[in-house]
């Protein structure tokens, strides 16, 4: 195919991704702020910033990290290019390009969830609540996964779409992870404290329940890193998205030898022998970081194996 | 005159370009006016030929691995004509395609008002009059790098009453189309004084019914002979230049 | 005025004969019926995506041409009659760029004077010495077709550089199949749906002698934001090709590429959907990032086919149309099967003065735009208007030609008062590849949806409808 098409597809995923990722995470900030005993709410509007980055350009708009200020800025602001509004904007806009390539239904979901944040402001947004807001949002990233599943060629276009998502989820995840295992591990970490905001990582990946299933046990940082950073089972742990990243680029190498593969590869065996005790050792956050520098080398390579524009 | 030629052109990005295209317009042809008695170019990749649609010999120069500059050079001695009456080329086109005004070439406004006080000149003696055109235009337009630049139109150059070669080309070709002399822009070398010395140049010819195509130097104010090397021609600049190119990456580029 | 010529009733009342199905379905179904019917049809267009920008509105102003149920009938006689008198002029067209950039033998002849052609801005210098593939230079050529009465259709356009309007012959076809199939199976319809595949076979015979024996199609468009970008779409999905954009195809050792996830890929021909000022930014125009720089360099040597090829334009210029009756006679030897409207030429003294004289009875045309816009419609003019256009034509006579108004033939259509004639053209879509003339049975039909309107381009309240020609 097209490399352009290609490059459309990846990041028709890649932005879809992104969106689901920070209403799961504005939407778990919101929880914790709500169940927090007294005081400092601004630090889960804070912990936003910190994994998310963007304190520059969020300061230069607003004064301080309040509730309001901080989901506007996430949710709303044109200007800001990790805002919902912009990634759905942005898989819209690559779709568009690719109708060819992509079924009707896709690209109506795409057009009809670009439509609801094109017609959303703060008072409509106040009234509807984050939590519902949110909901929908992740509701529209499921819908848009399923139909492009069950109703795309399962050739390249897909694989391509595949790519996107499972770089951009193990990006977000592992920047959720590092950020949150260091400021609790700053703070004082009492068993409420730990339940709770680890609680609130679990929620953020859905991954609550499956926590209580695969360990029957408290919440522990460590496991919860485990489940995360290694487990196979778990579909938002790094993991099974390197492996995801790898299957897909095997079948687009087609036989030949890609470098992309190569680092895919490597990423994928870092993670595949991971011991968890090990890395918390060594430092889970300079482990982290190498796997956020590895995606994005990854990601360039994939710009140059495949033709697409760098 | 026998003149020598190394010619170097490079082009340097501040980061690195990913893809360039080149068209070169760097080889000089045998005609009535000249004879090439030697000429290589050197270019970082293969150079493929092709003939453009003005009759000129042209090359591609296409790299496809990063680079952070292109350098080309061209070499080579050629024995120019000594007279000025040298008749040229024809090429493959009729003369009157070269009526044709071109963005670069019209004469609108003062320029045009300039271009017809040699109306009627040109109608009763066109061999006069357009030695009068070149120097009347000669000393209407300075000659003053830094003013104009390569897409700056004839009307503007005028306008600015100063300009390089390549504007004292345009304006003349401008004028002569606009009093129906058809006209085209060229571009080559001009050899220095017998102790070397050589410069990228542009002038222009005029086609004269009954005689055929001559030349003009309205930069230098002379018809040329002996020391131009003529390397192509078009309707103007664009069509002429000696490289005309395109990249992908690669911020700020210098010459 | 003459009598205008309606299609369905001629001019004597009674219904011709090609649409006697046609009349029985439109007595037979009841109002409310076609109202219903007609509803889908918008749907149907809606849905396909079949839309297009209008010009000078902002981006994502896209607008439905109007499709009128009613089709409009030709019956086998007429339209064999039509495709010779086409393939003549086509061909004879065709004969005219190769001559005309080579040896130039017809100017040569004085049938057009020399500077006629040289000084005319689509005659592309870049041309000169081109040997193209099968000496094909219009691979596609849309002929704007009008009648007067029964028996006489005017040629009133060629469209010979990037003709539009297939697309809508292709879903209108469709459309009406999916909304009436019993009315289809009641007549016998020559069927449209394999003009892809004529295009395609088209394109794949002047693929150029380095291609490899699977020769490599591609269709060129400026992108999305062109008024006609469905068409692009749609024709290179029903080919079965790429759809490329300038980004995506690159000049390396003398030949084309595109870039595909699986390395560069060869491409052979490109079917282009772009203007030759916007083909190659070394070559035309500087900051056109539409095209792909150096490609001028491989097709003149050879390396590519581009069709249509560049320089067509010199051949369907307003001020070359009075003399393709004179080509076609330079050329074949023969008398042109399908007449031009009467044309005067203001650049002629003679012609000049009847034009002046009549200016409230003429149709003044510039001979270098776009149709519809720097028009005089004499009859439907104010006595200032004439007077402008008195003016622009003694500045510039070369500029301008001048028609008697035609009284076009009307077919009967859905308006806002029930059923009622309105005035229609016919554009056929002329196929030329290496093995010769392919031409899909009918064409386009474009109507001019206001009563009395002669002006059936899209652009300004015009819509179509389906065309039929009947098997006998």
């Amino acid at each position: 195919m097209l490399s352009r098409t290609a490059e459309n597809l990846y990041w028709t995923g890649r932005y879809m991704e992104r969106a689901e990722n920070m209403a799961r995470i504005l939407d778990v900030s919101h929880r914790t702020a709500l169940q927090r005993p007294g005081g400092a709410v601004d630090a889960d509007w804070k912990s936003v910033l910190d994994i998310l980055g963007h304190w520059k350009s969020f300061l230069a708009k607003h004064e301080a990290p309040t509730a309001s200020a901080v989901t506007s800025f996430f949710i709303l602001d044109p200007d800001n290019p990790a805002s919902i509004y912009s990634s759905v904007r942005g898989a819209r806009e690559n779709a568009r390009a690719l109708r060819a390539a992509i079924s009707a239904e896709m690209w109506e979901v795409l057009n009809t969830t670009w439509f609801g944040m094109r017609d959303l402001d703060a008072a409509g947004l106040e009234r509807r609540g984050l939590r519902e807001f949110c909901d929908w949002v992740k509701e529209r990233s499921h819908l848009f996964r399923g139909v492009s599943h069950g109703t795309m060629l399962h050739d390249d276009a897909f694989h391509f779409l595949r790519l996107g998502t499972f770089l951009e989820r193990a990006d977000n995840t592992a920047r959720l992870l590092d950020t949150k295992y260091h400021l609790l591990q700053s703070a004082d970490a009492g068993p409420a404290v730990t339940f709770y905001e680890w609680g609130a990582v679990l929620r953020a990946v859905s991954a609550f329940r499956a926590y209580h299933q695969l360990y029957k046990d408290v919440i522990s940082p460590g496991r919860v890193v485990e489940l995360l950073v290694i487990r196979r089972e778990m579909p938002r742990s790094l993991r099974f998205c390197a492996t995801e990243v790898s299957a897909h680029l095997d079948l687009l190498s087609k036989g030949r030898d890609l470098e992309a593969q190569r680092l895919a590869g490597e990423l994928n065996a870092r993670l595949r022998f991971a011991r968890i005790d090990r890395i918390l050792e060594a430092g889970l956050h300079k482990f982290l970081v190498e796997v956020i520098d590895g995606v994005a080398v990854l990601g360039n390579q994939l710009s140059k194996d495949f033709m697409m524009t760098v | 005159m026998r003149v020598s030629i190394v010619h170097e052109t490079t082009y340097r990005y501040q980061s690195p370009a990913t893809y360039s295209i080149q068209y070169l317009r760097l080889s000089p042809q045998a005609s009535r006016r000249q004879k090439v008695l030697s000429w290589k170019l050197d270019a970082p990749a293969p150079l493929r030929r092709w003939v453009d649609g003005f009759g000129n010999d042209a090359h591609v120069l296409v790299l496809d691995r990063p680079h952070g500059e292109i350098r080309v050079r061209a070499r080579g001695q050629v024995d120019v004509h000594e007279t000025s009456d040298v008749i040229e080329e024809p090429g493959p086109h009729a003369p009157a395609l070269y009526l044709r005004p071109t963005r670069l070439t019209e004469a609108g406004g003062p320029l045009g008002d300039f271009a017809d006080r040699f109306k009627g000149d040109v109608r009763h003696d066109p061999r006069n009059a357009l030695e009068s055109l070149m120097m009347g235009v000669r000393e209407q337009v300075d000659y003053q790098p830094g003013i104009t630049h390569a897409a700056t139109a004839a009307t503007e150059a005028f306008g600015a009453r100063a300009g390089v070669c390549q504007d004292h080309a345009h304006i003349f070709v401008a004028c002569c189309r606009r009093l129906s002399v058809p006209a085209r822009y060229v571009s080559g070398y001009l050899g220095g004084e017998a102790d070397g010395g050589l410069a990228s140049h542009a002038w222009a010819e005029a086609w004269l019914e009954g005689e055929g195509w001559r030349s003009y130097d309205i930069a230098n104010r002379l018809r040329p002979a002996g020391r131009h090397v003529r390397v192509a021609v078009g309707l103007d600049y664009l069509d002429a230049c000696p490289v005309r190119g395109f990249r992908r990456g690669g911020l700020g580029e210098s010459m | 005025m003459a009598d205008t010529f309606d299609e369905m009733h001629g001019t004597a009342g009674a219904v011709r004969s090609p649409f006697a199905a046609v009349k029985r379905w439109l007595a037979e179904t009841p109002h409310d019926a076609f109202a219903h019917k007609r509803q889908e049809a918008d749907l149907m267009f809606q849905r396909i995506g079949i839309t297009f920008n209008v010009y000078g509105q902002s981006a994502g102003a896209e607008r439905l041409i109007p499709f009128d149920i009613i089709p409009r009938v030709l019956n086998a006689a007429e339209w064999k009659r039509l495709s010779v008198g086409l393939t003549q002029r086509v061909k004879a067209l065709n004969l005219f760029l190769k001559d005309v950039y080579h040896d130039q033998e017809i100017l040569k002849a004085g049938v057009i004077p020399a500077e006629q052609i040289l000084r005319n801005d689509m005659y592309r210098p870049e041309m000169r010495g081109v040997d193209v593939a099968g000496d094909v230079y219009v691979h596609v050529a849309g002929i704007d077709l009008v009648r007067v009465d029964e028996d006489r259709f005017y040629v009133l356009e060629d469209n010979l550089r990037t003709p539009s309007g297939v697309s809508y012959m292709l879903e209108n076809r469709a459309v009406m199949m999916r909304l009436f199939p019993r009315l289809f199976s009641g007549a016998s319809v020559a069927p449209v749906d394999h003009y892809p595949q004529e295009l395609l076979r088209c394109l794949r015979s002047v693929a150029p002698p380095r291609a490899t024996a699977e020769p490599v199609v591609a269709v060129l468009t400026p992108g999305p934001l062109n008024s006609a970008y469905f068409e692009h779409t749609f024709l290179a999905e029903q080919m079965g090709v790429e759809l490329v954009e300038g980004q995506d195809l690159f000049v390396q050792d003398d030949l084309l590429w595109m870039r595909t996830t699986d390395g560069p890929r060869r491409v052979d021909v490109i079917y282009r959907r772009i203007d030759d000022d916007s083909l190659d930014p070394l070559a035309f125009k500087p900051e056109s990032l539409l095209g792909v720089p150096g490609l001028l360099s491989v097709y003149r040597n050879g390396g590519v086919t581009l069709a249509n090829a560049i320089g067509n334009g010199v051949a369907d210029d307003k001020s070359i149309y009075p003399y393709v009756p004179d080509l076609i006679k330079f050329y074949l030897g023969e008398s042109p099967l399908i007449e031009n409207v009467p044309t005067y030429r203001c650049a002629d003294e003679k012609d000049r003065m009847y034009v002046l004289e009549h200016l409230g009875e003429l149709v003044i045309k510039e001979t270098q735009g776009s149709g519809g816009y720097g028009m005089l419609i004499g009859p439907r003019s104010t006595r200032e208007e004439r007077e402008k256009f008195r003016g622009l034509i003694q500045k510039d006579p070369e500029g301008y030609i001048a028609q008697p108004t035609l009284a076009l033939s009307t077919c009967p259509s859905f308006v806002d008062e029930g059923i009622a004639p309105r005035h229609i053209d016919l554009r056929p879509f002329v196929l030329s590849g290496r093995d010769g003339i392919a031409i899909v049975p009918g064409g386009l039909t474009r109507v001019a949806l206001t009563k009395d309107s002669l002006v059936v381009n899209s652009s300004q309240g015009g819509g179509t409808k389906d065309t039929w020609v009947l098997r006998e």
